[in-house]
């Protein structure tokens, strides 16, 4: 094999490719060198081919400015059609150049290669990621690890009441009729059962009759994924499995489902809630949701169809909490006044993933005993796993009545001080859980009154100022994905919903209804949608690790950690912000 | 003429032995200009030998039954030398190949004339520019690509050491032009002078 061929098939997405393809692309390609400060391409020049780099850095240039650089593995002009940026080698640096027009044959050839593409141009990196998760482990066990009880057999001179009993003692749907080697000859079922009340007229009749003949058998080596696919094909719902032809199991869909899918067990969690009765069932009801929340995560599941599930049952628990405890207060001290809990930062936008604190407030007509009440209730949060927050935005500390809130949102909105700027970027997010809702709308009414385009572009100088990481600059390539990642989208987007008076704290929901009136063009809508998406996709991921193993792990990602693509990924993400940073310095003159 | 415009091939091939009278059992030719190269124009070819000598298949790998339907020499011979006349060679131990080159395109009728670059000689000679002469071991094949992060996998087959040879020598060509060296009476120059010493040093 020709040594590129070696090199190509070790990048994404040329891995994609079968020889012959590969051909092509090399038959085409030059390998060029770059000495020392020669440049690559130039700035606003058309890119007829893209640039994978075999050895070297390149540095890419804005002006002056070196905002990243290409190593090893990366490829440059990927699907920008006119340079962005200069392209300069920093040190000598050995280039594949393919021109575009091959790729372009290529994608009549391969569905998959011309997809990488186009999902790499729209930004739509969570389909770029989707084919690597599935491979993992899902479907790809041996079917024998899903098998739970024993096999429930009988013979086919057994007689039916029998078989029946054995079903039912050992709470089964099924029972296998085997020869004296234990191989199977049939199978009863509850639907075989139905035949015998019609047809049968002694329980003590053989089950012969009644079984279902050649049964679908499995060997119990097969991967899980072609028991599946029998189910699926054949309509059945149980499947034997066999070793050597004996039968040592029978398996059901839902055994699978329910082995294979941490959402049914979250499910089935977030229903003991409802149930439950007492903190120390909530407390460790909490943390198996954890776990089965950082599964799905780790098996590939995404943040926008986690948040939410996160979301409810984090309400779930919180409604609960709050309701024993108001019974038990209750009992002792009378009864509380009207108020309504409400939640607060990425719990009121619906957006917390594995490991939030707490971030709450009351809204209520009089204090009375309810700050004293406030504090039981973050107590036994803190004892179910939502830990406190640190910083003491809890209903402890804030517990106020309506006006008590307005007015203080009145100065907030009247005194630009950065600390008025952070009380509004935390409670302009306000979701209400519990309680009288009334109260909440009561004091957000008049909240809406109070924007101003003086306040707006307070806020929108302080989504700006953190901005994303230049890379390259620095030898440590670490970045801080919420700081610099996420926290400068949600604050941004907050700005602009609250301009035109969108009442939706959800990022995501807002992004969309902001497209909706075009304050967003779509394509930026669409960009910051799916960078949004990405970002938290990665700390969804991190905060999945800390639960399984333990560690503290953090907001922290380090470049040098993460394969090629992801780090391209990553660094496109950047650019998203940083352009969305533009239109909202423009839009506000900030 | 600049080293930038300077058109080369790089070649390697793989022959029943390393005498004179042994055959071509493989040509592979990596066309470069400067220090481009082009992977669409390698020209590579198995050549049916008159013998075969079985005992040299375990260095180059060759299967005899693979050369059943390979063209003999002179059925590729034009062809090759359209590839090689008027561009300077290029190869690992160049020299020999190229004398056996001469001797069969010869027989041909056809006058092949071309200058030589070693890229071991020449890696000898960047060593000295760059102050520590390499020591001999510094120059074989496989510690010379390594140098540069080139990994050699299929050593033998002649298409992919040419290849290999091609990346070397553009690597070597980048740090020929960082020292100024940027044109063929230039470098001839220095690599002629530096080749004498090696020799010496060496022997």
């Amino acid at each position: 094999m020709l040594p590129p061929k070696e090199f190509l098939k070790g990048v994404k997405p040329f891995n994609l490719l079968n020889d012959d393809e590969l051909d092509l692309i090399i038959k085409a390609s030059t390998v060029d060198a770059f000495e020392e400060g020669e440049i690559v391409f130039e700035k606003n020049e058309k890119l007829k081919d893209i640039y994978i780099i075999f050895s070297g850095n390149i540095g890419l240039y804005d002006g002056e400015k070196l905002i990243d650089i290409a190593r090893k593995g990366d490829i440059l002009a990927l699907s920008e059609e006119i340079s962005e940026n200069t392209a300069i080698a920093l040190e000598e640096s050995i280039c594949y150049i393919i021109p575009k027009k091959t790729l372009k044959e290529i994608f009549k050839k391969n569905k998959k290669f011309e997809e990488f593409f186009k999902y790499f141009e729209e930004r739509e990196f969570k389909k770029l990621k989707e084919r690597e998760v599935f491979v993992e482990d899902l479907f790809y066990k041996p079917i024998k690890e899903v098998i739970v009880k024993k096999p429930v057999t009988c013979t086919a001179t057994t007689p039916i009441r029998s078989a029946v009993v054995e079903m039912e003692l050992n709470k089964v749907g099924s029972i296998v009729v085997v020869d004296d080697e234990m191989k199977p000859i049939g199978i009863l079922t509850n639907t075989d059962l139905r035949k015998f009340i019609i047809h049968g007229s002694s329980s003590q009749e053989p089950v012969a009759p009644y079984m279902s003949k050649h049964p679908i058998c499995i060997e119990s080596n097969k991967p899980v994924f072609e028991a599946y696919s029998e189910f699926l094909k054949r309509g059945i719902n149980h499947l034997i499995i066999t070793e050597n032809g004996k039968v040592v199991g029978v398996v059901t869909p839902k055994d699978i489902l329910s082995k294979l899918e941490p959402a049914s067990s979250v499910i089935v969690q977030s229903r003991k809630i409802l149930k439950s009765s007492n903190f120390e069932e909530l407390k460790i009801i909490h943390s198996s949701l954890k776990t089965g929340v950082a599964k799905l995560a780790l098996r590939g599941a995404h943040f926008y169809e986690l948040s939410s599930m996160i979301s409810n049952v984090y309400d779930s628990l919180v409604t609960k909490v709050i309701d024993l405890s108001k019974k038990d207060f209750e009992n002792s001290f009378g009864k509380l006044p009207n108020f309504v809990w409400v939640s607060m930062g990425s719990a009121a936008r619906r957006e917390q993933i594995i490991a939030a604190d707490q971030d709450n407030a009351i809204i209520c007509e009089k204090k009375d005993s309810l700050q004293k009440f406030a504090s039981i209730v973050n107590e036994r949060l803190d004892e179910v796993g939502i830990p406190k927050c640190p910083g003491n935005y809890m209903a402890s500390y804030w517990c106020k009545n309506v006006e008590e809130w307005k007015e203080l949102f009145r100065y907030w909105f009247n005194n630009f001080d950065p600390e008025s700027i952070r009380k509004l970027t935390i409670f302009l997010d306000m979701r209400p859980t519990y309680g009288d809702f009334k109260l909440f709308d009561e004091v957000f009414d008049d909240v809406y009154n109070l924007v101003t385009p003086q306040a707006l572009r307070q806020l929108a100088h302080d989504a700006i100022t953190i901005t994303p990481p230049s890379f390259g600059l620095f030898k440590k390539r670490v970045v801080d994905i919420k700081k610099q990642g996420i926290y400068p989208i949600t604050n941004a987007v907050r700005v602009l919903a609250f301009e035109v008076g969108i009442r939706e704290r959800n990022t995501k929901s807002r992004i969309e209804k902001l497209m909706e009136i075009g304050v967003l063009s779509d394509k930026l809508a669409k960009n910051v949608l799916n960078t949004y998406e990405f970002l938290q996709d990665l700390r969804l991921k991190l905060q999945a690790l800390e639960v399984v193993t333990g560690r503290k792990i953090g907001n922290e990602i380090d470049l040098n950690e993460m394969d090629k693509l992801e780090e391209t990924m990553l660094k496109e993400s950047f650019k998203i912000i940083s352009d969305f940073q533009k239109f909202v310095k423009g839009k506000y003159r900030v | 003429m600049t080293l930038r415009k300077t058109n080369f091939a790089v070649i390697d091939l793989e022959t029943t032995g390393l005498k004179k009278g042994d055959e071509i059992l493989a040509i592979a030719i990596v066309p470069m200009t400067g220090v481009k190269i082009y992977p669409g124009e390698v020209y590579y070819s198995l050549i049916r030998p008159k013998k075969f000598k079985f005992e040299t298949c375990k260095f180059h790998g060759i299967d005899p039954k693979m050369l059943k339907d390979a063209p003999e020499f002179s059925e590729v011979a034009k062809i090759i030398y359209s590839n090689l006349s008027k561009k300077i060679l290029v190869g690992y131990s160049v020299d020999f190949d190229y004398r056996i080159l001469r001797i069969h395109l010869n027989r041909e009728k056809l006058d092949l004339e071309c200058k030589t670059l070693d890229v071991a000689n020449l890696e000898y000679m960047i060593s000295e520019i760059f102050g520590t002469p390499a020591k001999y071991e510094e120059l074989t094949f496989e510690s010379i690509a390594k140098k540069y992060g080139l990994e050699v996998k299929y050593r033998h087959n002649a298409l992919s050491d040419a290849f290999i040879t091609a990346q070397i020598f553009q690597n070597q060509l980048l740090k020929l032009l960082k020292h100024k060296i940027d044109s063929t009476a230039k470098l001839f120059e220095i690599y002629d002078e530096s080749i004498s010493r090696k020799i010496r040093f060496f022997c």
